[in-house]
């Protein structure tokens, strides 16, 4: 990032969306958690969700859940002037951080339903780094809009 | 009706409660360490999920996190938190060394906070479940090393369930000649709270002192 750029730090459970060039969308140190990247290359628009937990079974309109973000996140790509049929998003996170205790492995159920709910609303993943035992940090430029970079503990970050 | 938050049980209750898990976790350590420990608690407080990465510089932040799942009796999680140099310190409380002489979680170091992390999380329990008569079982410990954002997930993830808040407070490890800081949360789900406040309910008020 240049000396102007801004990050925006998309936290637990919010959706934000960007065409500032100079901005980048971020999630920092998600671990079961996933960081939807959907982009419209033409507009030059991003936008990022940070998804907490897969349903919401009726009890709220959060967008901490997989089924509230996703449309949630669409409707405000539209709203921006981005076009159902040119959103495509990336994704990353659901890791299995402990292996003990009870709850399952929400990791791999947030992984799960952000896929379903994607795929439900006609949107296709190009690519997807889910899964895994570490955290990661998720950035988007929108200056490069389309490009999204995972970066986990003792690495540079790699282009997803 | 659903679960309970943290917020309707009494927070002086709940207060006690944590202080009175943590003495006699402190009970616990000075047996493993054959010297006597002290675990004081102070600033308890309120806080926004998405807050509580800030407590450690940051979701980016690594630290070294050792975790205990509630696995019998109620759900709820445990966790200690550390910069790894402070991580460092209480290992060699644990392991009776010169100060300064861990540099690195290996294997061993792994063992001496998972060690911490069961006696802690077991005895802490056990005075609940004196409390309460209800048997509390704890899951074995887990060290982790990572970003401070993805370990707190492990929790988060459940109590986002219930609400956006949650509540930490601030930890001393104290021997004779060393203190070593850190966050110690106790994260307890809906149905832990709806245990205790039953318990309150049908029983008068619970005897913390």
């Amino acid at each position: 990032m240049g000396i102007e750029d801004k990050s925006i730090i998309v936290n637990l459970g919010e959706v934000r969306v960007s065409k500032d060039p100079k901005e980048t969308l971020t999630c920092l140190g998600i671990g079961s958690c996933i960081a939807i990247c959907m982009y419209d290359m033409e507009r030059g628009l991003c936008g990022m969700a940070h998804v907490v937990l897969p349903e919401s079974n009726g009890s709220g309109a959060s967008t901490k859940y997989a089924d509230v973000a996703v449309p949630q996140l669409i409707h405000d790509m539209r709203h921006r002037g981005g076009h159902i049929s040119r959103l495509t998003a990336k994704i990353a996170g659901g890791a299995q951080m402990a292996t003990v205790g009870g709850g399952g492995d929400i990791g791999n159920k947030n992984s799960i339903a952000v896929t379903e709910n994607l795929a439900q609303n006609g949107i296709k993943i190009v690519s997807s780094d889910v899964g895994g035992h570490r955290g990661r940090s998720v950035t988007m430029p929108v200056a490069q809009c389309g490009k999204v970079f995972v970066k986990t503990i003792g690495e540079q970050p790699r282009e997803l | 009706m659903g679960s309970k938050t943290l917020e309707q049980v009494e927070l002086s209750d709940w207060t006690k409660l944590v202080t009175k898990g943590t003495v006699n976790a402190a009970s616990g350590l000075s047996r493993m360490l054959g010297r006597e420990v002290k675990i004081t608690c102070f600033n308890l407080r309120k806080i926004m999920a998405s807050e509580a990465f800030d407590l450690f510089g940051g979701p980016e932040t690594l630290v070294v996190g050792i975790y205990v799942s509630i696995a019998e009796g109620a759900d709820g999680h445990i966790l200690l938190v550390y910069p790894p140099k402070i991580a460092y310190g209480l290992v060699d409380m644990a392991m009776d060394n010169p100060d300064d002489t861990t540099t690195e979680i290996g294997e061993d170091e792994e063992s001496a906070l998972a060690e911490i992390g069961n006696i802690v999380g077991s005895f802490f329990l056990n005075s609940m479940a004196d409390d309460t008569g209800i048997r509390f079982q704890p899951t074995p410990p887990q060290v982790l090393q990572d970003m401070a954002g993805a370990i707190l997930n492990i929790a988060l993830t459940d109590i986002m369930q219930y609400a956006d808040d949650l509540f930490v407070m601030d930890t001393t490890f104290e021997t004779e000649d060393k203190k070593i800081s850190g966050l110690f949360l106790v994260l307890p789900s809906g149905n832990f709270l709806d245990i205790m406040t039953k318990h309150a309910d049908e029983y008068g008020k619970v005897s913390w002192e």
